[in-house]
């Protein structure tokens, strides 16, 4: 019993159905055996005996025409008639045993099948005796033929298939008796067994059908309670759920507009390091001049220096050639004054020469005094030469140097380009993340938009639901539950609606249903288009559904 | 002859001008080869052979003893004539360079100090001022004493 209700309703029911059935089968088929094996009895009755006792009449009846013929043959002479006579016995005899068979068929396994033994028998001993009568009556013996008709063999032997035939009719009679009273037993029987039967399967019936119901209908009252409060929860979730989607739906439109201002900002970034770039790859060729300028500097400075050790190398040369000069005027100094105390020597003579020797000697002094001085000068230029040589290898480090610092400057430059270049890719990818993200907050107001109008739909299916319970309720409960949920209702719902305007409200569903195809119709349009000028209260009007 | 007798040749020895009379000098020659002769006194540089004439030659920054004895290009040899006891002697004298030959004035001539014996004074003449310079006038004669020169005499044909 306890398996039985822990059943789903649906086996419930069926076994419930199934244990009915079984017992209306059983009361069907205990009937119908009984009504056949009756029927059976009733069949046999009219073939065993009805028919065995007709075709026993027919027998008797037949051996009286046979016993009438051979009468009419001994009164009659006419040899037609006699011989028509004959034949309509070897008819008789024929129908006789036809009918015999049939009969021997159908009492069968029967008491009277010994008698009928006798009789057939018996039969052959009245034919017989039959055809001697006649062949006596043929033979002209009248009376001998008179005498075997009313004292002799015929006579008898007629007499006892007569006492036989009586004794299988009576046989018959009590057998048949006996099995109609047999028969009607049983009927009575099968009534009172009919009768207790079926008393016993209504009750067990009314009784089955009452603790399934029991247990059904408690089922359903609990169940409808929980889906009552489930379906309350359900619109409230479903009404906060509309107000979070709208919620969402509204920052989703403002994350749109800052991601906007975003990819802005990102272009301008972009651009910024476009130019960046474009600053860059000057400075990168400006370094590059730069770094060519220090190098043909270098070359021209080495030049230079080349130049200077040429400078150097005359100036040496002039120098030899000045002291050259400057030994020759040392000479010619010696000599004019050689000159001047030969001149000395001669007195009065020399007076000339010593005159002569004097500006010989003053030629010779400025001679070295001018080679003194060019000697100088060269000094000075080989002196200068050489600064100019060092101030060279200055100029040539720092030729060197700049041309390093160039080189520098370039691969800074160049580094500065690609880190540019790394930043402008970067830039690239903010922004295509960044229009990612605005499609996907544009997709999110979509979707934000699309679950708050789910969630309204959400919200009357809740209230369907309800209704449903409702009905649900009153098939449980039967009328009593209106009056019982109208008092919940009256309690609980703080629009304090009846519920024939709930009935009536969920009467309009179609008008509901039109209500939320439009509004899928707005919510589903493009964000990007209505971006700015749809609010989401524009698309999702919460408000018309506050009177459900 | 005035003029004649007044005439100087001047010459450089270290930072100092000397005078030499113009009629005591045989000639200027620039340096050339001195030939060392051995066991002369240690002034005496050598011989040179001029023009066939073999000529003592004497170191006069020895002979006054200042150091630094340095041949240059512009060092000379000044032929200069003697007069001693045995007649004209030729001498050659190096000197750091010659200068020129001058007019000084009898005036313009003072006596050499003395100080002491007077000894080494003796081989001065006077001392002469030209402009603001002064002159030691060199008595070519008693440069070299008589022993001196009779060690020297030796080397001579």
């Amino acid at each position: 019993m306890k398996w039985f209700f822990e059943q789903k309703v649906s086996v419930k029911l069926l076994v419930s159905f199934v244990l009915v059935s079984l017992i209306a089968g059983i009361i069907g088929i205990t009937g119908t055996i009984n009504l056949s094996t009756i029927d059976g009895g009733y069949k046999g009755l009219y073939d065993n005996y009805g028919l065995a006792l007709a075709d026993m009449g027919f027998v008797s009846k037949e051996y009286q025409r046979i016993r009438n013929y051979v009468r009419d043959i001994y009164i009659n002479d006419d040899p037609t008639l006699t011989e028509n006579n004959k034949k309509a016995i070897e008819e008789c005899k024929k129908n006789i045993a036809e009918r015999l068979k049939r009969f021997e068929v159908a009492v069968k396994n029967q008491p009277v099948e010994g008698v009928l033994k006798d009789l057939k028998r018996q039969m052959e001993v009245y034919y017989g005796e039959s055809d001697k009568l006649i062949k006596t009556i043929d033979d002209d013996k009248r009376d001998a033929a008179f005498q075997s008709m009313y004292n002799g063999a015929w006579r008898s032997s007629a007499i006892e298939v007569n006492r036989l035939i009586d004794e299988i009719f009576t046989s018959m009679e009590k057998a048949g008796e006996e099995k109609r009273d047999q028969f009607g037993k049983k009927a009575s029987n099968t009534i009172i067994i009919m009768i207790v039967l079926s008393v016993i399967a209504i009750l067990f019936a009314s009784l089955l059908g009452w603790g399934v119901s029991r247990n059904i209908n408690g089922l359903l009252t609990g169940l409808t309670e929980r889906l009552s409060q489930s379906s309350k929860m359900v619109a409230s979730a479903a009404a906060q759920l509309a107000a979070a989607s709208q919620q969402l739906a509204e920052g989703s439109n403002e994350q749109a507009a800052s991601i906007e201002e975003t990819s802005a900002t990102m272009n301008e970034t972009a651009s910024m390091i476009n130019q960046n770039n474009e600053n860059t790859r000057q400075a990168s060729d400006l370094s590059e001049q730069a770094k060519g300028a220090a190098g043909a500097g270098f070359s021209k400075m080495n030049n230079m220096i080349v130049s200077m050790e040429e400078l150097k190398k005359s100036s040496d040369k002039i120098a030899k050639i000045i002291k050259v000069i400057d030994d020759i005027a040392f000479q010619t100094n010696i000599l004019a004054l050689n000159a001047a105390v030969e001149a000395a020597r001669a007195g009065e003579a020399g007076m000339g020469f010593a005159v002569v020797a004097e500006e010989v000697r003053n030629l010779a002094q400025r001679s070295a005094q001018a080679a003194k001085d060019t000697a100088e000068i060269i000094e000075r230029n080989i002196e200068l030469s050489r600064q100019g040589v060092d101030v060279s290898a200055e100029v040539l480090k720092s030729l060197e140097e700049i041309n390093l610092k160039s080189q520098n400057v370039n691969s800074i430059v160049g580094e500065i380009t690609a880190a540019s270049e790394e930043q402008s890719r970067g830039i690239q990818q903010i922004n295509e993340a960044v229009s990612q993200m605005e499609k996907v907050t544009q997709h999110n107001a979509a979707t934000a938009e699309e679950s708050a109008a789910a969630a309204q739909e959400l919200q009357s299916q809740a209230e369907e639901l309800e209704h449903v319970v409702f009905e649900l309720n009153n098939m449980v409960k039967g009328a009593e539950a209106e009056k019982e949920l109208l008092d919940r209702y009256k309690r609980n719902t703080p629009s304090k609606k009846s519920m024939s305007s709930y009935r009536n409200s969920f009467a309009n569903s179609s008008s509901l249903d039109r209500n939320i195809h439009s509004l899928k119709q707005a919510s589903f349009k493009p964000v990007s288009q209505t971006k700015n000028s749809l609010s989401p209260q524009e698309v999702i009007p919460l408000e018309e559904d506050n009177e459900f | 002859m005035a003029i004649q007798q007044n005439k100087y040749l001047s010459f450089v020895l270290e930072n100092e001008t000397y005078g030499i009379h113009i009629l005591k000098v045989k000639e200027i020659i620039g340096m050339m080869p001195i030939t060392h002769v051995p066991r002369m006194p240690d002034f005496v540089k050598g011989v040179i052979n001029l023009r066939g004439k073999i000529i003592p030659v004497i170191d006069l920054r020895l002979k006054f003893s200042i150091p630094g004895s340095v041949y240059s290009d512009r060092t000379c040899i000044i032929v200069v004539e003697m007069d001693c006891e045995n007649g004209k002697r030729i001498n050659g004298l190096v000197v750091d360079s010659v200068c020129e030959v001058l007019a000084i004035a009898e005036e313009n001539i003072e006596a050499p100090p003395t100080y002491g014996d007077g000894i080494e004074q003796e081989i001065l003449t006077g001392i002469g001022k030209v402009k603001d310079k002064v002159i030691m006038l060199l008595d070519t004669d008693k440069v070299l004493t008589t022993n001196e020169i009779k060690a020297m005499s030796r080397i001579e044909g």
